[in-house]
């Protein structure tokens, strides 16, 4: 959604003749207090994107983190590490790493004076210096808030039935430091659940799942989009910025049939809880000293609902090394996780050692059915290609048919037909964010054609003293959905003349 | 259940609806429950003959076991007194062991008269006397009294219930609307649904009369249309062709009208063991939805001298598969589709028929399991859910499923006290199909293997 431009002059300022910059870097070096080092900046390139190459439409689900790239002046090498009398020695001393660090950009206005939105939020990944001819530099790479996921393996109970914003949450939380922006999703996630896996993949592969996308905007927050957000926000609905001659230098059009298909196979695994059962069996005697604790990672022979707490002399024997019950003075305490236990034990008997014989761990295992495919064929005759198919069989969080019929049919409408990219280089528009509807107007012949598309990239640079341009990539509106009016609950009206249902 | 209910989104106002994850899986709850309101369906036992203890102390006549899962206990009987006011309480074995007296009814009349009413367990959960998903005793108790019990059974609540949304061309829309459809069907598939499917007690008999004799296997069902299988394994002594028995099925009314729904012609008896079944059609009988009316089995000795043993009987409520009322199948949404008031309200049809009153009412009842103390004796049921609870005595019960009950398996032994769960997924029973468990205490199916049992002797 475009930033709010409340109380400025940004949506005159952005493309007039006069349009003067407005820059703030700060950082935090010491992890609480935000220092200014604008005055050191020689320049600065942000990168946001929902589309990539590589990747593909956003509605794949394989979003990038953003990243930015500050060039700083370091004549002075205030942010060398081995330089002892820099003011920042204390904090980088041992390297510049995972440094928050906030980017706002705007334009001087003739009243208010500077106007500036925040443009990146994140951490300074790596610093590398250069002295070439006598000028010293660092370069900052930055990633967005997304690294403290990339970084962070999690685990978690069985989550039954939760729709992937919610999901989604429950990661974030036990990431932490993490605002949020999400989505209600679609739909719900069966059995949803985290075994030292990266909360970032985790995440996008939840909004995968409900054909959303997941990714941090440029204040910090992570974003759970859900397939119809284009449809329903105004930011989506109504352009919130031209793009036209007088304001941009550079126009392309591509269409691009790499993400042509003739057909979408989306998979599914359905699963269930099974049966009480055994989860977990030790494969010796666990041998608890004189008054002391043992503690042990049990991992389960699969994902698991629930676990039923061990009882004594079903699911364990503490005895001595002469055979005599040890039960009074034994106890354990299990943290139970999908896939996996941390199992404390503790002996309080000071004078013998307990030895735990045949322990085990009974629960709920979920299991898992063949795997099952809905098929969706291009529905344009005769089709533009044949026999390419989108396969989407790697998503775990796809396990009911619901889930993949939607998935499937929605993608086969975006698929069927190549998609027109428009990129154009242009003054930057400060308080456009991705997904933004923009009216981009070109002239053929001598006349204006207007193109409505959703920013799907978007590339900002400033020069230090120079300008501040942006690179967008603009996916148009036309086709993108099969109906313009979709029935929005709240809003459309029942009846045979009512807004078309989604897929 | 082997068959999962859908899980149906909540919506909020400002969403795009969608066809698959947010219509569909209503859809598919309707269709879901409707099939659960078709299924076939074993009845439960009831005294074969009234009860009697004319002393002036408590002594328990009956015994049933019943998981509990919902907290509304219904009872249903007929007492009166042997001298002055006679009593029936119903008690229960609680967690600790101990015996709890839930009700005390009295009557002073010398014929008998009904007994309905409810109890609220609630009580017992709150305070650790009781707990879901464990198998209790429960107990009939008389003082100078007779009893004939009809049920003893736990239902589920409508509480929380919401007038189904009753569409208009027009109307703008609102989460609401869809949301309270929601509402009303996880309702009902949490609180009409029986994750317990109950046991017929049959027993075991012998006749040497000519006559028939009280009824042998009784059964108690509740009405829906419009079917009835009954089904009776007899024995005779030898047997030859030209040695003949017969056989009848009875219907006593609530008001006591007995009538006789069918009688079999003469049967040669065979040297094996035989089974004898007829299909009765169920309409006409003066019973309306929700009735209940007792079934009895009774056989006789036709043209023979020899004793006739009756080893087993099936009782089974079944659908003619025809949806009631102003029952309408909800569409299958699609891409693009209208959202017309005419299609939207067929939810609306459909739960109101699902609903207390409708033509397709869900009775969200969990009868107890009348059971013979003293002895192991046969059950019948229908298989609706993947786990056989049983509480077998100091020797092996037998299952005899498919065809005719041809095929045997035998479970675990016990010790007349632990109750014992068995899997029947991979035995291949017949989904929705009658079978019979022999030489077992008590037994039900559970859509769950943890059900555990709270001391009971």
């Amino acid at each position: 959604m475009a930033q709010s431009t409340a109380g400025t002059n940004l949506v005159n300022n952005w493309h007039a003749n006069t349009a003067q910059p407005a820059v703030s870097v700060t950082v935090q070096w010491d992890g609480t207090t935000w220092t200014d080092e604008t005055s050191r900046v020689v320049s600065i390139e942000i990168q946001h994107a929902l589309y990539d190459v590589t990747t593909g439409l956003p509605m794949l689900g394989n979003t990038q983190p953003s990243q930015a790239r500050l060039v700083m002046w370091n004549a002075d090498d205030r942010y060398t590490p081995d330089n002892n009398s820099s003011p920042l020695h204390t904090h980088i001393q041992g390297g510049i790493y995972r440094v928050p660090i906030r980017i706002d950009m705007g334009y001087v206005d003739v009243v208010n004076g500077p106007e500036r939105l925040r443009q990146f939020t994140g951490e300074i990944e790596t610093a590398s210096e250069s002295n070439a001819g006598g000028q010293k530099q660092v370069v900052f790479q930055c990633v967005d808030n997304a690294i403290a996921t990339l970084q962070y393996k999690h685990r978690t109970t069985m989550q039954l039935d939760k729709r992937p914003d919610e999901y989604i949450a429950t990661l974030l939380t036990a990431v932490g430091g993490i605002s949020t922006n999400l989505d209600r999703a679609m739909g719900v996630i069966p059995f949803a659940w985290c075994d030292d896996e990266n909360v970032w993949q985790e995440c996008q592969q939840a909004a995968a799942a409900d054909g959303g996308w997941f990714y941090f905007g440029k204040d910090g927050t992570a974003r759970f989009e859900r397939m119809t957000h284009w449809l329903e926000a105004a930011d989506h609905t109504a352009s919130q910025a031209t793009i036209n001659a007088a304001r941009m230098w550079h126009y392309v059009d591509e269409i691009v049939w790499r993400d042509v298909y003739s057909s979408v196979i989306v998979a599914y695994t359905p699963r269930r809880i099974g049966p009480e059962q055994v989860i977990y069996e030790s494969d010796r005697p666990i041998e608890v000293p004189p008054g002391g604790t043992v503690h042990l990672t049990a991992l389960f022979r699969g994902p698991v609902a629930s676990y039923i707490p061990p009882v004594c002399y079903t699911d364990f024997w503490p005895v001595t090394a002469g055979m005599t019950s040890q039960s009074s003075y034994v106890t354990i305490a299990v943290t139970a996780y999908a896939m996996q236990a941390d199992i404390e034990i503790t002996n309080s008997n000071g004078e013998f050692a307990a030895y735990i014989l045949d322990f085990q761990l009974r629960g709920y295992l979920v299991e898992g059915d063949e795997t099952q495919e809905v098929r969706e064929d291009t529905t344009l005759d005769p089709p533009l290609i044949a026999g390419k198919i989108y396969s989407l069989r790697e998503n775990d969080f796809v396990q009911s048919e619901t889930q993949a019929a939607m998935l499937a049919a929605f993608l086969r409408d975006k698929l069927q037909r190549p998609r027109r990219l428009i990129g154009v280089q242009a003054v930057a528009c400060p308080f456009l964010e991705l997904g933004d509807r923009v009216m981009v107007q070109h002239y053929m012949e001598g006349s204006a054609v207007n193109i409505a598309g959703y920013v799907v990239g978007y590339t900002q640079r400033y020069q230090a003293d120079g300008m501040y341009t942006m690179e967008l990539v603009v996916l148009p509106v036309d086709n993108l959905f099969a109906s313009s009016n979709y029935f929005r609950v709240g809003s459309s009206a029942y009846g045979p003349a009512s807004p078309a249902l989604f897929y | 259940m082997y068959i999962p209910y859908p899980t149906i989104p909540e919506l909020a106002n400002g969403q795009v609806l969608s066809a698959s994850a947010h219509l569909n899986p209503l859809t598919r709850a309707s269709d879901w429950l409707l099939g659960w309101s078709h299924r076939p369906y074993s009845a439960w036992a009831a005294s074969v003959t009234a009860v009697t203890e004319s002393g002036d102390n408590y002594v328990t006549r009956l015994r049933l076991f019943l998981r509990h899962t919902w907290n509304t206990l219904y009872y249903d009987l007929q007492m009166y007194a042997t001298a002055g006011t006679g009593n029936v309480r119903i008690v229960y074995v609680d967690n600790s062991g101990a015996e709890r007296v839930l009700t005390t009814l009295a009557s002073t009349l010398g014929t008998f008269e009904r007994k309905t009413g409810t109890i609220d367990l609630s009580v017992e959960v709150a305070a650790g006397r009781m707990t879901v998903g464990k198998i209790y005793q429960f107990r009939v108790q008389l003082l100078r009294a007779h009893c004939k019990l009809w049920t003893l059974s736990e239902r589920g609540s409508l509480a929380g219930w919401v007038n189904p949304t009753d569409f208009t061309d027009g109307a703008v829309s609102a989460s609401a609307h869809l949301n309270a459809l929601r509402t009303d069907y996880n309702l009902l598939y949490t609180q009409k649904i029986e994750p317990v499917n109950q046991a017929l007690y049959v027993g075991n008999w012998q006749t040497r009369g000519n006559d028939y004799e009280n009824g042998y296997a009784v059964g108690v069902l509740r009405y829906r249309p419009n079917k009835l299988h009954c089904a009776i394994k007899a024995h005779m002594a030898n047997a030859h062709i030209s040695r003949t028995w017969q056989w009848r099925v009875q219907m006593e009314n609530l008001a006591g009208v007995v009538t006789t729904l069918y009688e079999s012609g003469a049967i040669g008896s065979t040297v094996e063991p035989q089974w004898a079944s007829t299909v009765i059609d169920m309409a006409g009988r003066g019973l309306g939805l929700g009735d209940y009316y007792k079934i009895f089995i009774e056989a006789r000795r036709y043209s023979s001298d020899q004793a006739l043993y009756l080893q087993d009987a099936v009782i089974v409520r079944q659908s003619t598969v025809s949806p009631g009322g102003s029952w309408s199948n909800p569409k299958t949404w699609t891409h693009l589709d209208k959202l017309t008031a005419a299609e939207l309200d067929k939810y609306r049809a459909c739960l109101l028929e699902l609903y207390a009153g409708g033509a397709e009412e869900l009775f969200g009842e969990i009868p107890a399991v009348l059971f013979d103390a003293t002895r192991a004796g046969m059950f019948s049921l229908t298989h609706l859910h993947r786990y056989l609870c049983y509480l077998p005595d100091g020797s092996a019960p037998t299952l005899y499923y498919s065809t005719n009950y041809s095929k045997e398996y035998t479970l675990e032994a016990g010790n007349g006290v632990d109750w014992k769960t068995f899997d029947l997924h991979d035995l291949h029973v017949p989904y929705g199909g009658a079978y019979t468990v022999g030489n077992v205490m008590a037994c039900h199916e559970s859509s769950v293997n943890t059900d555990t049992f709270a001391p009971h002797w």
